[in-house]
């Protein structure tokens, strides 16, 4: 069985950080960026708005090193969830993450991480731009070969002889 | 108490409770529909249990409970049986079965996951009343309750480095004594250490390195360690000088030994002999990045070969990429890492690296570079 995953087509990225907002209001009832799960990175200079999220790896880095087995993987969703009263704080799993996409709560010293909603995403809900996309895998492959197909498609008409 | 009368047979026996036996337990158990009866057995009489935060118990950080990954009853909720508690001297790989409390158990497949245990360096003394080692639970709890007032750690390595921190906390007056001219030698380089050695001596840690412990004094009770330039007053020692793979079975057993004293391993984790396999601490196996044996002694290593060994042994053929070096620590709120390997290592390799230093607001990040390229 194939889990729904969350994908990003980061080309579509306005950098709105609505994702930011609606993540860390619905995991911690307060509108700042650096409780949320989701993050914008932003190369002003080049105009780059990148989202950052967790991957849910198949092979979980962060889920081998956590010293008190504190990261499971969800069995409906297939997202490595934070058990965050097991958690210590003491940030193994921020310093493995290849994604950078592991983040501590200022507050608690805890990790924060995404736990795909149990299944309802609130990023991608409020994505406006549809850059986050909540799809079975096959789904989102269509949806990257329409877009493939958008780019070339004037390339490939223009070589026909069509009158 | 009655012990338990166990079945005959089992498809799985795992020797080792530590994380990569309950691994392998684990991996199993989610990867057949059909129930396999798998067995774990251990010679300490807890369940699962983390190490790596042993450090927080000690100076009261972290609570007992926290430290047990789980309960008893959360075996029998898997549907493994455990014999927590009992040794095993000797198992007959060829005919398959072994003595436990005097019942035979025959099983299908083997996992010796028999982690490691503390290196006792030679030194004087060390028999005495006061000194301890840190590698179980038992160990742990012993180390709390004591009422030292000094302390002196023998070895800077991560676990060295963890007690010290852990009983400075507790308000004693803690000395690291360490043989090589840096802290952390295996996970830092000299300008990186300095930060860690500044760092402790702020905390008020005493830090002797480049110094050899040549015995520790004491008439029942230690009173005191003696080195070759110096006396340390103290009422416990703690020898944190690295660990050995525990391979006196497997040896036992006629399974081959490596280089580097750990069980060797195919890609698959499997031992020379068929059926059995092995994995965690005992294992000397292939590095992700160097492609040379290395022992690991890591959590997360021991976790992912104890999943892949016990895949394996029911009949799955998933390859093991090998070991990275990963280590975290947490020095009075300063948090440090380490990966892959030092320059100072490569360079005894003959590898013409260097550690190159980028600082970003607070942190700061030595790279290991050779001719340019990161390594
Ligand atoms: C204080 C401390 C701090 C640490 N901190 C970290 C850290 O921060 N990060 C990190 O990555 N790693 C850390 N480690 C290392 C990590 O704990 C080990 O790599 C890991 O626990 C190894 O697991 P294992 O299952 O291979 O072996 P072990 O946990 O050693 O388990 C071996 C098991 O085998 C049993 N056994 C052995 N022989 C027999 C026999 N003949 N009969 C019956 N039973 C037997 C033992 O009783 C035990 O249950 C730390 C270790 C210590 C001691």
């Amino acid at each position: 069985m194939a889990f729904k995953i969350l994908s990003i087509n980061a080309e579509l990225c306005t950098g709105c950080r609505a994702c930011e907002l609606v993540c860390s209001l619905s995991k911690y009832d307060a509108c700042n960026p650096r409780k949320s799960a989701i993050s914008i990175m932003k190369v002003e200079a080049y105009g780059i708005d990148l989202p950052v999220v967790c991957q849910h790896c198949d092979s979980p880095l962060c889920r081998d090193v956590c010293p008190v087995n504190a990261l499971t993987r969800n069995t409906d969703t297939g997202a490595i969830n934070l058990l965050s009263d097991v958690c210590i704080g003491c940030r193994a799993c921020t310093l493995v993450c290849p994604y950078g996409a592991i983040k501590l709560d200022p507050d608690t010293g805890k990790t924060i991480k995404c736990d795909l909603c149990g299944g309802d995403p609130k990023c991608v809900k409020f994505c406006e731009t549809g850059t986050l996309i909540y799809e079975k895998p096959f789904i989102t492959t269509y949806q990257r070969q329409t877009q493939y197909l958008k780019k070339v498609e004037h390339t490939l008409l223009s070589g026909r002889e069509i009158d | 108490m009655v012990y338990k009368q166990y079945a005959d047979y089992y498809d799985v026996v795992i020797i080792g409770n530590g994380i990569a036996g309950n691994s392998a337990a684990t991996a199993i158990g989610q990867a057949v529909i059909e129930k396999l009866r798998v067995l774990i057995i251990s010679e300490e009489d807890a369940p699962l249990y983390s190490p790596c935060v042993m450090g927080g118990y000690i100076c009261e950080d972290i609570n007992l409970d926290k430290m047990f990954l789980k309960t008893r009853t959360d075996y029998q909720n898997e549907g493994i049986d455990c014999a927590l508690g009992v040794e095993i001297n000797d198992v007959a790989l060829i005919n398959k079965k072994m003595v436990l409390n005097s019942n035979i158990v025959n099983f299908g497949k083997l996992i010796f996951a028999t982690g490691s245990y503390p290196v006792l360096p030679p030194i004087q003394g060390s028999q005495k009343k006061g000194v301890f080692f840190l590698k179980t639970i038992y160990d742990a709890v012993k180390i709390k309750f004591n009422q030292a007032r000094r302390a002196v750690v023998v070895g800077s390595g991560p676990v060295g480095i963890e007690v010290a921190v852990a009983l400075k906390s507790k308000g004693m007056d803690v000395t690291i004594i360490e043989f090589l001219p840096r802290l952390l030698p295996k996970l830092l380089d000299t300008e990186a250490a300095q930060f860690l050695h500044n760092s402790l001596v702020e905390h008020g840690i005493n830090i002797l390195l480049n110094e050899k412990v040549k015995s520790i004094n004491g008439n029942s009770h230690v009173t005191s360690v003696l080195t070759e330039n110096n006396e340390v007053p103290c009422e416990i020692v703690v020898l944190a000088t690295g660990m050995k793979p525990r391979v006196d079975l497997a040896k036992l057993c006629n399974i081959e030994i490596g280089r580097l004293g750990g069980i060797v391993v195919d890609k698959f984790l499997k031992t020379n002999y068929d059926d059995v396999y092995a994995c965690g601490d005992c294992i000397e196996s292939v590095g992700a990045f160097s492609r040379e044996n290395e022992l690991s002694l890591l959590w997360h290593n021991a976790r992912k070969q104890g999943e892949i060994a016990g895949y394996n042994s029911i009949g799955f053929k998933k390859p093991y990429v090998g070991v990275t070096n990963i280590v975290a620590i947490n020095a009075f709120g300063h948090f440090l890492g380490s990966i892959g390997y030092t320059a100072s290592d490569l360079l005894s390799k003959n590898r013409r690296a260097e550690a190159v230093k980028i600082t970003q607001s607070k942190a700061n990040l030595w790279l290991i570079e050779e001719n340019g390229l990161l390594v």
